[in-house]
């Protein structure tokens, strides 16, 4: 299985060398010390503490009546805006005797109905022949019934 | 240069080194291209399968192998609607499926595929007792076998529960991944943003028709929103120059983005009889004219919860050993993330290679009769 994207970027294209080489001339401004040091860690874990609060905070925050109520008004006022440009497009669909999204909604339901009606007639219809099965399997002297896919032997008698 | 030197309060950044941190920050900026690079190229899926079954939109995957499977009863994964199913094979080191496969068991993926908007009317019937149903008719004839093993997780983990209950003698074992049964721990912050009272999901099911997939994407990043959209770019930009990592990131950041709409009767009948009324643990779901009772599952369960879930709390995940009725159950509670249960490089190590030994115990081997299972 694979997902993603197979595109493969050129290696070494002039915008790559280019940007390499700029931030090669930059960072020898500095001081030339090379990869992690103590302060690092220590700003790590400052900057640790600060989101950890930062998120509690926030947590806190999104747990609280008034942002609650704040995001059901918010989204009620998003679907009212929603629902009314469904019914504009709706009516301008149907003002240019076209189909909207409601017609075909309707078609799929009909269809779904249809589907349900039928596969329980056909059920019905293989409950009823596995019960004729069971009585003609019942009957002592009869013949057994043939299977409905047994293949036709040549010579049959059918 | 020292702290006074940086222009900030010395108790705040007492030795801040501020050349080394333009240093550090320009070593970093040399490695921007080749990490882009990385997120051009990387690839997610780790296991070679193959699409075996259709219907409608769903595909069931096959991954291959060249070895002969063990054990006689297959395994099937069942993912949730929201995302992608292939986190459960995401990268080579972080994919629950490739333990199955190497334990050699006949190993499928069912794969939802993508509603559109002629899916909306799908509901829970149609996805457990139609797709998953034939899903599970499919992988018995492919086998030889009469029931199948059932790894589900999440939502996909509630659905498996159900169907399980409605066809108990098609399951052999069934594994729960972070499956949320019981609503009615409503302390976390999805449930209170799920609440009936603030979240009408009648109406937006009504005007949208399907729930659409920006709405579900920012809800879970708004869950956890420092750590989602601030905290997880200043790791990334810490581990700039480390390709490992940006491989493991981009493919994570594949999945999380790779965001597909559900189908709308379905997202609203799960958002209410489930979360909302919780009906399933309280016995009172039915399944289009079926009423699902969990005692009806007999079969042996595992249940796997994550103890840092910020989506499906233990709370929710563990009662549902105790609502079946099989005599061999189990649960274990893991010292990870909701995500972090499939692609932790912690959970690949401890926990999966132990829930292969589970299954492994409890599945019949090829050429055997099954130990124990009267029918």
């Amino acid at each position: 299985m694979s997902y993603g994207n197979n595109n493969s970027a050129a290696a070494g294209d002039p915008f790559s060398a280019f940007w390499t080489d700029l931030m090669s001339r930059m960072s020898g401004m500095g001081t030339g010390q090379q990869g992690p040091s103590a302060q690092d860690e220590m700003l790590r874990q400052m900057r640790q503490a600060f989101f950890d609060s930062w998120g509690m905070y926030c947590e806190d925050f999104m747990r609280s009546p008034a942002f609650l109520e704040t995001m059901k008004k918010t989204m009620d006022n998003a679907l009212v805006f929603r629902q009314q440009m469904n019914e504009f497009l709706t009516r301008s669909l149907h003002g240019a005797q076209a189909p909207a999204r409601s017609d075909t909604d309707s078609i799929l339901l009909v269809l779904r109905s249809l589907e349900d009606r039928v596969l329980s007639r056909v059920e019905e219809l293989g409950r009823r022949v596995d019960d004729l099965a069971g009585r003609v399997g019942r009957i002592p002297d009869g013949p057994p019934p043939a299977p409905a896919s047994a293949p036709r032997t040549k010579g049959g008698s059918r | 240069m020292s702290g006074t030197a940086t222009g900030f309060p010395p108790w705040m950044f007492p030795n801040v080194d501020m050349q080394q941190l333009w240093s550090d920050w320009t070593r970093k900026m040399t490695h921007w291209p080749k990490a882009m690079e990385v997120a051009r190229r990387v690839r997610v899926g780790a296991t070679p399968a193959e699409t075996v079954f259709r219907l409608d939109k769903l595909r069931l995957l096959q991954y291959s192998t060249e070895i002969e499977p063990q054990f006689k009863t297959p395994l099937l994964f069942v993912f949730a609607l929201v995302n992608r199913p292939y986190i459960l094979d995401l990268r080579p080191g972080k994919s629950v499926v490739s333990h199955f496969v190497q334990r050699r068991f006949d190993t499928y993926n069912l794969d939802w595929g993508v509603p559109t908007d002629g899916d909306r009317f799908l509901d829970l019937e149609d996805y457990i007792e139609k797709y998953l149903n034939e899903v599970v008719d499919e992988v018995c004839r492919r086998s030889g076998c009469d029931s199948v093993n059932i790894l589900g997780y999440c939502m996909g983990g509630t659905m498996s529960a159900m169907y399980t209950a409605l066809h108990p003698d098609k399951v052999r074992n069934l594994i729960l991944l972070a499956a949320p049964t019981d609503w009615s721990n409503r302390e976390n912050l999805l449930a209170k943003w799920t609440d009936a009272g603030v979240f009408d999901v009648d109406r937006l099911i009504t005007v949208f028709g399907n729930a659409p997939p920006e709405l579900l994407q920012n809800s879970f990043l708004m869950l956890k929103p420092v750590s989602n959209l601030v905290e997880k770019y200043f790791t990334f930009y810490d581990h700039l120059e480390d390709e490992k990592f940006l491989e493991d990131f981009f493919a994570m950041e594949t999945w999380l983005n790779d965001n597909i709409p559900v189908a709308g009767e379905m997202f609203r009948q799960f958002v209410k009889h489930c979360m909302q009324e919780n009906e399933l643990i309280r016995g009172k779901l039915r399944v289009g004219n079926r009423a699902v009772n969990l005692r009806d599952i007999t079969c042996p369960v595992l249940n796997l919860a994550a103890a840092n879930d910020h989506l499906v709390p233990c709370g929710q995940s563990l009662p549902f050993n105790d609502a079946v009725g099989s005599t061999d159950r189990k649960s274990i509670t893991f010292p990870a993330g909701h995500i972090g249960m499939a692609v932790g490089s912690k959970a690949n190590r401890d926990l999966w290679p132990k829930v292969c030994d589970w299954l492994a115990e409890r599945s019949e081997p090829m050429g055997k009769p099954a130990p124990g299972r009267g029918k």
